[in-house]
């Protein structure tokens, strides 16, 4: 059979079904039926594929559950949301102020909780209608909000980078500190863009007024055992406001920096492999949790409120947990068995052999590759897609990525860029419809594009930045290196 | 009045809650034993050597196991393009013809996997691993998967799907 043949027939089979409605994995389960077979032993090839899911499910997928699992941690317990609350605290006076806080908090938010449709619903929900109340014109509250993502996917703990890399059998570590430096820079941009549109255009986001009256209210300090008071304490000095400003923020936010530091400090410093570095990252998130408990009942600050949970909580998070890693690893372990199919079949090789025929340069390559994953994030979610291209992007000897010579973890932060534009772009972009859906009734799919389409221009920008300056993503690694 | 199949409803849906409990608890154990490890290690304390070999069997085996909870959730992503463009009546059909064709796609999947188990069963076969699991166990994982998922899509097809929701939220409460 010819090589297009069977990659039309394999690629239209799970696109087909997929299509349809039936569950990603179980596209992908069908058309490994088919391709094992017709290009895998036929009858017999299917006996012997059960055993083949077992072989796609592999220890370095490990992570991806521990990583999961620390941010439903800290999503279940409600100490996610202290993130927000802190920055809300310590910005007061720049223009567009709750969109930096969206921003800012928004990305320390989705960082932890790794899925980013859900953060666009649960940020949405949160931030939005304060947003409205004051006067924030669509542009800068919903943009902000879908476009935080981008940098979420960025900066570590990412789970999507390290499916990513895990899947690509690459460096985890790497991969994520390759995401640190332009997932700053586009930060900074989102900020820049915030400030500069407020400040020349202020009815984009109004001032208002802060209450600002709890600041110069004495701090009152408690501690407390079995419910009684043991010691108590209050303060009410000349420093009082800025005390009442930064302490409750001070406390919010380290324990949330302990997590980041443990994750990627034991990596960097090579104390842990990723895998362990995920595992250390879901007890730091349980200290956490447990941190901001004592602040519930035995510490008692006035401004500072703590978090009421209990192990039903807990409970929840690792439900969740499993909810989405089986939802991942399942659509993994059918993914993996059908590019041996899309291999077997000669389509990957047949297809490759085409696009190097065709005598393009490395560029021209990782263009299409970039609009390959734009036009599939129009209507298939970050997972789906990169499974879908992994055998003819990054997987194994025969993909673009070694035939060009293309350095994998520059690649592999590419990708993740165009994963999370692809989301944000109209028509169908996934992220849009999600903000349509909690958004007020009267805002329209056209303005929720149009909040949307500064902040895509941006993540292009970086987007090309990365392309032509390489260095941006893999200077820090090669630094570790 | 219940019926039957109402009862092995019920039955069906703790099952799949308690199979997601076990394999929450088994992530949960390996977000406490990985720094217990690291931390013997690093203290020259010896390690726990079976660890790493035994994950990629807690994964694949939690994955499996978990997967028809995972459907009945309808956590499993799927691209809705199409039904959410047709109209309501349309749209129930699609989801019938989804639910038949998911059922059908299982029990092809399902037939295999009872091949492949006995056949592994009858040779006895093991892994090139250093912790060795026989491979019949893991396609009876494989296979069990199958079934619960092909059951849960035929489900599906009842016209009244009764108490799941409750049901799961009860059965969660109740083992936490």
């Amino acid at each position: 059979m010819e090589w297009y043949i069977a990659l039309t027939m394999l690629l239209g089979t799970v696109c087909l079904i997929m299509f349809i409605g039936i569950p990603v994995a179980f596209a992908f389960f069908t058309a490994n039926i088919v391709g094992t077979y017709l290009f895998i032993g036929g009858d017999i090839g299917l006996v012997f594929m059960p055993m083949e899911f077992s072989n796609a499910i592999t220890f370095g997928l490990a992570p991806v559950s521990l990583f999961l699992l620390m941010g439903e941690v800290l999503l279940h317990t409600g100490v996610a949301f202290k993130a927000i609350g802190a920055i809300d605290r310590i910005i007061s006076r720049l223009p567009g102020r709750l969109s930096i806080v969206s921003i800012i908090g928004g990305t320390v938010f989705s960082s932890l909780s790794g899925s980013t449709i859900a953060n666009t619903a649960i940020l949405g929900s949160v931030l939005l209608p304060d947003m409205m109340k004051k006067g924030y014109q669509p542009s800068m509250s919903m943009g902000p909000i879908m476009a935080v993502g981008g940098i979420a996917m960025l900066i570590p703990p990412s789970a999507l980078a390290v499916l990513l890399a895990s899947i690509a059998e690459q460096s985890v570590a790497q991969l994520l500190l390759a995401g640190i430096v332009p997932g700053i820079l586009m930060a900074i941009l989102f900020f820049a863009y915030v400030i500069i549109r407020c400040t020349i255009n202020p009815s984009l986001a109004p001032n208002y007024d802060l209450d600002e009256s709890s600041l110069e209210l004495p701090i009152n300090f408690s501690l407390n055992w079995s419910g009684k008071q043991i010691y108590s304490a209050t303060y009410s000095g000349k420093n009082l406001t800025i005390y009442n400003r930064i302490l409750p923020s001070l406390v919010y936010i380290l324990p949330l920096m302990l997590i980041f530091v443990v994750v990627v400090g034991s990596i960097f410093l090579k104390i842990a492999a990723p895998i362990e570095a995920a595992a250390l990252g879901c007890l730091a998130s349980l200290a956490a949790c447990y941190f901001f408990k004592i602040f519930n009942n035995v510490i008692k600050i006035s401004g500072i409120s703590g978090a009421d949970f209990n192990l039903t909580h807990i409970g929840n998070a690792l439900m969740e947990t499993t909810k989405v890693n089986v939802m991942i690893l399942f659509i993994i372990a059918g993914s993996l068995v059908f590019s041996q199919a899309l291999s077997n079949s000669g389509a990957t090789n047949g297809l490759l052999e085409a696009v190097s025929a065709m005598d393009l340069n490395k560029m021209s390559i990782v263009i299409i590759m970039v609009l390959v994953l734009l036009f599939l994030g129009a209507f298939m979610d970050q997972v789906s897609m990169l499974l879908l291209t992994m055998p003819f992007f990054l997987l194994g000897a025969q993909s673009f990525q070694v035939l060009f010579d293309i350095d994998v973890i520059w690649l592999m932060v590419l990708m993740l860029i165009t994963m999370e534009i692809s989301l944000l772009t109209p028509p169908f972009g996934l992220l849009l419809y999600v903000m349509k859906g909690i958004a007020p009734p009267n805002i329209k799919i056209g303005q929720v594009v149009g909040a949307a389409l500064p902040f895509i221009a941006i993540e292009v920008f970086v987007l090309v930045l990365l392309m032509a300056f390489p260095e941006v993503a893999t200077w820090l690694p090669n630094k570790l290196e | 009045m219940k019926n039957i199949l109402d009862f092995f409803e019920v039955g069906f849906n703790r099952t799949l809650v308690m199979l997601a409990i076990i394999v929450s608890a088994s992530i949960g154990l390996l977000a406490v034993l990985i720094p217990l490890n690291l931390f013997l290690t690093k203290a020259g304390l010896g390690n726990l050597w079976w660890l790493y070999g035994s994950i990629e069997y807690v994964l694949y085996s939690g994955v499996f196991l978990a997967a028809p909870w995972v459907l009945q959730q309808g956590a499993h992503v799927s691209v809705d393009m199409l039904s959410a463009s047709l109209p309501q009546s349309a749209a129930i059909l699609l989801d019938k013809f989804i639910n038949l064709l998911g059922a059908i796609i299982c029990l092809v999947l399902l037939v295999y996997g009872v091949r492949a188990t006995t056949m592994e069963f009858i040779d006895q076969t093991l892994p090139d691993k250093d912790i060795q699991i026989y491979n019949w166990v893991m396609t009876a994982i494989f296979t069990l998967s199958f079934v619960l998922s092909a059951v849960e899509f035929l489900m599906r097809l009842r016209p009244k799907r009764m108490l799941i929701q409750k049901d799961n939220e009860f059965a969660i409460k109740e083992s936490l």
